[in-house]
């Protein structure tokens, strides 16, 4: 075996790894741009136009798979919601803030295989009411599916850490 | 002329063995304050007065490493990383019940004097026993309403470690 043919198998083994790479970050990758939508879409400044209001829940809803399971665990309730359901109550929610501010800690992509992933992190809200300050934190899980393309949270649960 | 301990200090010769001291420091520093002292800066009131909106101060991951949490304490709480955590009190251990009464804290039905607080509390907590595994963490500043106060029972696997001062 001569030089040239080492380092045409070297160059060959070198992209098979980085296309192997490449098509799993890829997922990873757009599973990570889903979730920076909730940040961007989630957090509202104060004085947000009613039209940017819509078009965000709108963006948020997108996210979401229809339907979705919802599970808050502090609250013993689960109960699974079409899209527009989601939408609707995202548009409630962010009606009750005069401003707010979402983001996402120690996201961590468990696992991806067969279209499906499993997804944990904290999201944590600081903004204002009416009038009052408010900040809170919690733990979630979440399943995500890739639905024709997209990646969509197919369940999501809220973690209650603290048991009252 | 030798130059002074102190020029040597600000001024190092650029060379191999400063250049490994220097890998050194930073590996060290990065590996303290990542794993045993994790600096945090305190956002909320739920601490007050003990621990002040905006202050500093370092997570001390040692401090149950031989030790088991004990009341009083006041814990670091991780929730899916170390980022974000609960700064707390622990009032009951696993097996103790915890009970608010206008305001007075009961554990195992006896009044605890908590001479850290400085608020008035008008807290009602039916008794709850606080399971294996877990200890019951509540917030210093108990003027806040008890709904919106976050607190109860949480595994002992979630916390990180004390703090520091």
């Amino acid at each position: 075996m001569n030089g040239k043919t080492i380092l045409v198998a070297v160059a060959i083994a070198l992209v098979a790894g980085v296309a192997a790479w490449w098509w799993w970050a890829g997922d990873e990758r757009a599973i990570r741009k889903q979730l920076a939508v909730i940040e961007e879409a989630a957090s509202k400044v104060e004085n947000e136009p009613p039209v940017e209001g819509l078009v965000k829940a709108t963006q948020l809803a997108a996210l979401f798979g229809d339907p979705c399971r919802l599970t808050v665990e502090a609250a013993r309730h689960e109960g699974t919601y079409t899209r527009k359901q989601i939408q609707e109550r995202i548009v409630l929610v962010r009606a009750s803030f005069a401003q707010v501010a979402v983001t996402l800690h120690d996201t961590v992509i468990e696992r991806i295989e067969n279209k499906t992933a499993a997804v944990r992190g904290t999201i944590r809200l600081r903004g204002k009411a009416t009038g009052d300050s408010i900040a809170d934190a919690q733990e979630f899980k979440a399943e995500m599916a890739k639905i024709d393309g997209k990646w969509l949270f197919t369940a999501v649960t809220v973690i209650e850490v603290l048991e009252r | 002329m030798k130059p002074s301990r102190w020029r040597r200090f600000l001024y190092p010769d650029l060379n191999r063995s400063f250049a490994l001291r220097l890998v050194l420091v930073v590996a060290v520093a990065a590996v303290v304050f990542t794993q045993v002292l994790i600096p945090f800066r305190i956002q909320g009131k739920s601490m007050e007065p003990t621990y002040r909106d905006g202050g500093f101060n370092f997570c001390w991951r040692g401090r149950y490493l031989f030790a088991e949490p004990e009341r009083g304490d006041v814990v670091a709480i991780r929730f899916a990383g170390q980022r974000i955590m609960l700064l707390k009190r622990i009032v009951g251990l696993a097996g103790d019940t915890v009970e608010f009464r206008n305001g007075a804290l009961f554990v195992n039905d006896t009044w605890v004097k908590e001479p850290h607080l400085r608020s008035p509390s008008d807290w009602n907590l039916a008794p709850r026993r606080v399971e294996p595994g877990k200890v019951y963490v509540v917030g210093d500043n108990r003027i806040v309403p008890l709904d919106r106060q976050s607190m109860g029972q949480v595994e002992q696997a979630r916390i990180v470690g004390g703090v520091l001062w």
